[in-house]
């Protein structure tokens, strides 16, 4: 690689940041620059590149070095995929906010940053990127900052952040101790002892795990992901989380050798309770981002099932299906990129037009703005997984990865395999009631205030950006050889193993895993199949049948339309209200009706709901205790009371005397 | 060549003998209820007039009502494009992958659901809450007693479950698959919404639910809606019927085998219709927030038969 060493080539990457005093020349050529860079990367991921860039500064301590290898590859190339499209989408979408320079500079830090955690090779490059990750994104939180509720959610997020940074920092220092380095690659040769290898395991666990918003430490991600700008969302959503799983994947496929099969275990069954719990906030919510928020948690949590298994069969030194599962946890991470990322944006240009992202105000949608409607759809058919779009594939190599779980000869793993397919299973039949309330209470139907009348087709760089990735979404799903093939070169590199040539199969159409002789699927040709089925229902009921179509109302009991309130529609919270009932002792619902005016003809309601995360309700209440305890401790010390500041004093004054004197 | 020409004809079959059992089974209730019923081609007649008539779509709506006709539709005919059902050289078999069919059903589902909220009616939204609800407690058992299937024949294609339990054969199996098929019996009953989930023959607010989220649909858009709910019910049961009754033919090509590979399916599956029908005499539909309670016991029973096999 002759030279790529030279640090030129990262140059491209500031000038956007540079630029930001002009926001739409600044967006657009970070758009170009993350196309060139996503092409470069995606170049270089299969040629087994493999290179450490070192800058020394003038600390003696600090050396910045930026390794470049498949899997930061990849995970880099996430982020210019993203960055690509939402810089394009935020062309127009920053018109809406008042302070567009800074917004453009923090949103170019904020890429640069991610790109820069990726890229990190030793530990203070990467913690001081981590870090500015953090401050910067906590500032993207806080960015319309006279609302209480974002002020909160960003203070939040930045205490959470900074207590998954202390463990990151513990688990570095294990490393360190046991290594004497603070680069990435010495970590990789050193073996440690188990105990010390379960505390980095665990503390790495904890504190990448705060960030990606795993089971108990995740109630931060809903309130933080929602508020920010929405271009941010996404990339918040779509690439910042990923950082996590990328450390991670470093920590336990590099960093920590010959890990036992429990530690798989734990990632798997931290991850199934992610998703579950995830996706099961995400269908009682109201709010469109705070939905999408908690199903970044679900996803996560299924990107951590893969990994967890990938960990598990790498303990078993089972090198195919290790390959497999792996294959599995980069597959979703592309794909949960796409999709959260076409979401997010979605959402964006809903808040953009109606200014409200509550959907019992919104409705009927689809009419006003019907090409965002289509592009919302094809990214809600992705992130369900319903075939063959592309979170069906990545998914049914997990059910696949877990199949193959069961056949291991370790009684325990091989019976609970099929409860975690069996959570998974829920999590998807959850995930579709979600997004079909999503859209059916956004989109569908009539609107339910006077915001959505407002409401127009956003313009055209938010179209290009969303309708991108609805390609994306399109040609990941049906054509799974190539993101297959890429996450195999990554696989590659960091285990030198390939299981290319056991999953792909007869000229790259079909996505099989052999060898153990479990499923088979093409997309591709379920796709095709769907098309001839449709063309041929759709040409025979045009012959046979009766091809008119008449407009008129609809049935309302007898009513006429103009009866017909659009409170009619049943809302959000109605569409949950079962499962909401059905698993109450999951949520923590305070419901209340009361009335207001006349009390019995005809008098007002008002109905009040407010669902509760039980998690964060828990944490917070134990962290209260300790705040609690904390502040009597100091009540003893500082009361208040002008007496004892002045015993303080002169309790100081005779011991400075009597120090002075003994001199 | 003639694994295609076989595949077609198994489609065929499948759909063309769908409306059939729909019409079969409400006969038997009808006439355990004292009623004379409707003629066994009494389906037949309704899908072509509905296909006659002219579609009528709310104002309301946009283009889902135009499409969740179709793709409910396709939703249904792709599993019965790779679901064996008298041989296993099915149509679309390479890609027939058991999980593969819960997340097309799942498709339908969805649709179905979408297609419910968009006329901006208050039944629609009803039928599609529940439905969705229903379809999220049932997914988990159902995920289970493919695996089941899956763990027992090391397979998850269709085609080579069908096959290989063919083979064992019907007296080497386990007891406990049993567990699976009661577990199967009500997941079934809840995917088709049929009584004790969901009354077909009904259309009062407080008991339906697949009929609440098609309440708008006319013409031919009724006709894809009913026709995809018949075929889907007769997956069920063809699937039920194969995986737990795997006696004739499975892979044998020659036209005599065929033939009376049709005439066993026929009569398997009238075997299979006949306990939907007792259940849905003998008891009445469920309340609502009973339901879980019912799907719980499948997921248990599917759990039992998965631990027992796997043992």
């Amino acid at each position: 690689m002759s030279g790529l060493e030279k640090p030129f080539y990262l140059l491209p990457l500031v000038i956007p940041l540079i630029l930001s005093f002009r926001p739409k020349i600044s967006l657009i050529l970070q758009s170009l620059t993350s196309l060139v860079f996503l092409i470069v990367s995606i170049y270089l991921i299969p040629s087994n590149t493999d290179f450490i860039v070192s800058f020394q500064s003038a600390i003696p301590f600090l050396t910045f070095s930026y390794r470049v290898d498949s899997l930061s590859l990849f995970f880099a190339g996430l982020v210019f995929l993203l960055s690509l499209v939402s810089s394009i989408y935020s062309v127009s979408y920053i018109s809406e906010f008042k302070h567009k320079k800074i917004l453009t500079f923090l949103y170019n830090l904020f890429i640069l940053s991610i790109i820069m955690v990726i890229l990190s090779a030793n530990v203070p490059t990467f913690l001081i990127w981590w870090e500015l990750m953090s401050v910067v994104s906590f500032l993207l939180v806080i960015f319309d900052y006279k609302k209480e509720e974002n002020l909160n959610a960003g203070i939040l997020y930045m205490f959470m952040t900074h207590l998954a940074t202390i463990f990151i920092i513990i688990s570095f220092i294990l490393l360190y101790i046991h290594s004497g380095s603070l680069e990435f690659k010495n970590f990789t040769n050193i073996n440690l002892p188990e105990n010390i290898k379960f505390l980095v395991f665990l503390t790495s666990l904890i504190g990448f795990g705060t960030k990606a918003g795993i089971f108990p430490l995740h109630f931060w991600l809903p309130k933080a992901h929602p508020v920010a700008p929405s271009n941010v969302s996404a990339l918040m959503s779509g690439v910042m989380i990923k950082t996590a799983i990328y450390m991670l994947i470093r920590f336990y496929f590099e960093f920590l050798k010959d890990i036992p099969v429990s530690f798989g275990y734990i990632v798997l069954f931290f991850g199934a309770l992610s998703a579950m719990y995830g996706i099961l906030y995400a269908y009682v919510q109201t709010d469109i981002k705070k939905l999408l928020a908690y199903s970044s948690m679900e996803n996560i949590g299924i990107i951590l099932i893969a990994l967890g298994l990938s960990m598990i069969f790498k303990s078993f030194n089972i090198e195919l299906l290790m390959g497999l599962s792996f294959v599995a946890v980069l597959y979703h991470t592309l794909n949960h990129t796409v999709f959260k990322g076409l979401l997010f944006l979605g959402a964006g240009s809903i808040l953009f037009k109606t200014h409200t992202k509550n959907m019992e105000e919104l409705g009927g949608l689809n009419k006003l703005m019907p090409k965002t409607g289509i592009l919302f759809l094809i990214g809600i058919l992705g992130i369900t997984a319903l075939p063959p779009f592309n979170g069906f594939v990545s998914e049914w190599l997990i059910y696949q990865s877990l199949l193959y779980g069961s056949l291991l000869n370790y009684e325990f793993i091989s019976f609970t395999m099929p409860l975690f397919a069996s959570v998974l299973a829920l999590t998807g039949a959850f995930s579709i009631g979600s997004f079909a309330k999503l859209y059916g209470t956004t989109f569908l139907g009539i609107g339910r205030t006077d915001k959505t009348k407002k409401a127009s087709e956003p313009d055209g760089f938010m179209l290009i950006g969303m309708g991108f990735l609805a390609l994306m979404i399109i040609v990941s799903g049906i054509l799974p050889v190539f993101p297959v093939y890429l996450a195999d070169r990554v696989l590659n590199q960091i285990e030198s193993f390939s299981v290319y040539k056991y999953i792909i199969h007869k000229n790259g159409l079909l996505l099989i895993s052999t060898d153990y002789d479990f499923g088979r699927i093409s997309t591709l040709l379920l796709a095709i199949a769907g098309i001839v089925i449709f063309v041929s229902t759709y040409l025979l009921i045009r012959l046979i049948g009766n091809g008119n179509t008449r407009e008129y109302e609809t049935w309302a009991c007898g009513l006429e339309e103009s009866n017909l309130t659009v409170k009619a529609q049943y809302s959000a919270t109605g569409f949950s209200q079962p499962i909401r009932r059905i698993l109450s002792f999951i949520y923590k619902v305070e419901e209340s009706l009361s009335f207001s005016g006349k009390k019995y003809f005809l008098p007002k309601k008002i109905y009040r709901i407010r669902i509760d995360d039980r998690i964060e309700n828990l944490i917070l209440s134990i962290t209260n205790v300790f705040i609690k305890f904390v502040l009597k401790v100091r009540y003893f010390v500082q009361p208040g009371i002008i007496h004892v500041y002045i015993a303080y004093m002169i309790f100081t004054l005779i011991a400075f005397i009597l120090y002075f004197v003994r001199w | 060549m003639e694994y295609i020409a076989i595949g077609f004809l198994q489609f065929f079959v499948l759909v063309a003998i769908s409306p059939f059992i729909k019409t079969f089974i409400h006969k038997i209730k009808c006439i355990l209820r004292g009623q004379k019923g409707p003629p066994l081609t009494q389906a037949y007649k309704d899908i072509y007039k509905l296909l006659k008539k002219e579609a009528v779509i709310s104002k309301d709506s946009s283009f889902i009502s135009r499409i969740a006709p179709y793709i409910v539709f396709i939703s249904t005919t792709w599993s019965a494009t790779f679901l064996p059902v008298i041989n296993k050289h099915t149509l679309l078999n390479f890609t027939g992958d058991i999980i593969a069919l819960a997340y097309i059903l799942a498709l339908g589902v969805f649709f179905m659901a979408l297609y419910g909220m968009d006329q901006a009616s208050a039944f629609g939204g009803l039928g599609s809450s529940r439905e969705v609800t229903i379809a999220a407690l049932s997914e988990a058992s159902f995920m289970l007693i493919i695996f089941t299937f899956a763990l027992q024949t090391g397979s998850t294609n269709i085609g080579e479950i069908f096959e290989r339990i063919h083979q064992f054969g019907v007296f080497t199996y386990p007891v406990s698959l049993s567990f699976a098929l009661i577990s199967l019996l009500i997941v079934s009953l809840a995917e088709n919404a049929r009584i004790p989930f969901d009354n077909p023959e009904t259309h009062l607010e407080l008991t339906m639910v697949h009929e609440a989220m098609i309440l708008e649909a006319s013409g031919r858009h009724l006709a894809l809606f009913e026709l995809s709910s018949h075929i889907k019910l007769t997956i069920f049961i063809t699937l039920a019927s194969n995986l737990f009754f795997p006696i004739g033919f499975y892979k044998e090509t020659y036209i005599l085998s065929i033939v009376l590979g049709i005439i066993f399916y026929i009569f398997k599956l009238i075997i299979f219709a006949v306990p939907v029908a007792l259940i849905e005499m003998s008891i009445a539909k469920f309340r609502f927030f009973r339901v879980p309670e019912v799907l719980t016991l499948a997921f248990i029973l599917s759990l039992i038969s998965l631990i027992l096999n796997n043992l």
